[in-house]
């Protein structure tokens, strides 16, 4: 590759975006080009922004007692795994730790048959059992509904959030069906966002008895004035500036793109 | 929390303050713990990552420079390597589809970096990161929180490479002319 089109690469190269024989040559032009080195000064300042475009997501509480644990031990080798390994003590029985396991073949029996109740109570809640609900009603038809959109909710980027959004083949309306959300506590509630090209609007404040779910929440509202569907955790009676989100964001979905 | 109070913690970190390491994870774990969980996708690995990074800090306090950038920067710079270093440790995953569709509209959702170590250029750049076209902008994000070069993207995303090598250099050079626009376009006053 010529000078230019080396020069081209570095803003990848600022983000740890080439390939191994692409990097090779940027770092042959870096090492004798002084205006290559500093278009990489700039494009590094520039990546090292990204970080503080992420959506911020509260640190768990017990991570600082962790740390504080971490630190008392006797020493803390930054090239131990972080995962905990059992600690020993010489001269110590270990088995004198060990529960025996029973082995009673009546108490295992009874084991046996308490799951299969408990799996068959399960079924009969959760089997063929016809909904009441008119929204998961609603969500069912339109799964079936020639030309509905179909949105998947994933867990992994801001929460353990699964679930699905369709809108009607009109488009007029949707359902969205979620669960695993996390838990809020009394003082809380889940709060539906509806975002526009102009604004942010509230679709509701939910007081669900945890978040496990599935629960199933209407949005009559039309498919193309939506840009996006999220939802966060406020405050009980929702968020206190009524047409944003203030506190922890579950999940997000773009309707736009799939449009 | 500015810069000085940080010098001062660091210092202290350095002659053995558990205390002094203790607020500074007050103050910034949460922004670590986003990083992490951005690039990593679960909160265990995430909170795993934290708190390599905390103990990092604990142990190398006196490898920070004020001289080479600000200290938020420095850390969460930490924070991505490391938990871009749990990821090439673990099978290659595929991020989850609807991450792309989350972190494609980031400016539809506030975020809340650290109040006096951002500054108004870098909030500018947020912004206009959020106004990237789609494509442009999930590139730059697939590099830079997914580890993925120029190949891996194009075929993450079907699209050809030189596609690919289009979107990340356009959207960069984009950020870039808001950066040079700008009478003072360094993130710190103290570089060079």
């Amino acid at each position: 590759m010529n000078r230019d089109e080396l020069l081209e690469l570095i803003p990848a190269y600022a983000l740890d975006a080439l390939d191994d024989d692409e990097r090779i040559e940027v770092e042959a032009l870096l090492n004798k080009d002084a205006e290559a080195q500093s278009l990489l000064q700039e494009y590094e300042d520039i990546a090292a922004i990204l970080p503080f475009a992420v959506p911020q997501r509260p640190a768990p509480a017990h991570l600082r007692a962790d740390l504080i644990a971490r630190l008392s031990k006797p020493s803390v080798s930054l090239e131990e795994p972080v995962a905990k390994k059992p600690e020993t003590q010489p001269g110590i029985e270990q088995k004198s730790k060990v529960v025996p396991f029973p082995t009673n073949t009546l108490i295992t029996a009874a084991a046996a048959i308490l799951v299969v109740a408990i799996g068959l109570v399960a079924f009969l809640l959760n089997g063929n059992e016809t909904s009441d609900n008119p929204n998961e009603i609603l969500f069912n038809e339109l799964i079936e509904q020639d030309g509905s959109q179909r949105f998947t909710i994933s867990p992994g980027t801001a929460s353990e959030a699964t679930g699905e959004l369709v809108f009607s083949a009109d488009g007029s309306q949707a359902v969205l069906r979620i669960s695993s959300l996390p838990d809020t506590t009394d003082e809380e509630s889940y709060q539906l966002w509806l975002i526009g090209e102009e604004h942010t609007q509230s679709g509701g404040i939910f007081h669900w008895p945890d978040g496990h779910g599935p629960y199933y929440v209407l949005i009559d509202h039309p498919i193309d004035e939506l840009v996006s569907v999220g939802m966060s955790i406020e405050p009980f009676e929702g968020s206190p500036l009524g047409n944003a989100p203030t506190g922890e964001r579950l999940f997000g979905v773009a309707i736009a793109q799939a449009q | 929390m500015s810069e000085t109070p940080i010098k001062s913690l660091l210092q202290q970190i350095q002659s053995g303050s558990e205390e002094a390491l203790l607020q500074l994870h007050d103050e910034f774990a949460t922004p670590v713990y986003s990083v992490a969980y951005r690039v990593l996708g679960n909160s265990q690995d995430a909170e795993e990552v934290t708190q390599d990074v905390f103990l990092k800090l604990w142990d190398k306090a006196q490898s920070f420079d004020p001289d080479k950038g600000k200290f938020t920067s420095w850390l969460l710079t930490i924070a991505r390597r490391s938990a871009i270093d749990r990821l090439r440790k673990r099978e290659r995953r595929e991020p989850p589809d609807n991450s792309i569709s989350m972190d494609a509209a980031p400016y539809l959702w506030e975020t809340t970096p650290g109040g006096e170590e951002i500054s108004d250029l870098q909030r500018s750049l947020i912004g206009v990161l959020g106004e990237l076209p789609d494509d442009q902008r999930n590139a730059i994000y697939l590099s830079y929180f997914h580890d993925m070069s120029h190949s891996d993207i194009a075929a993450h995303l079907n699209k050809p490479l030189g596609t690919v090598k289009s979107h990340i250099r356009l959207g960069m050079q984009k950020l870039r002319s808001i950066w040079n626009q700008q009478p003072d376009t360094r993130i710190d006053s103290e570089r060079r």
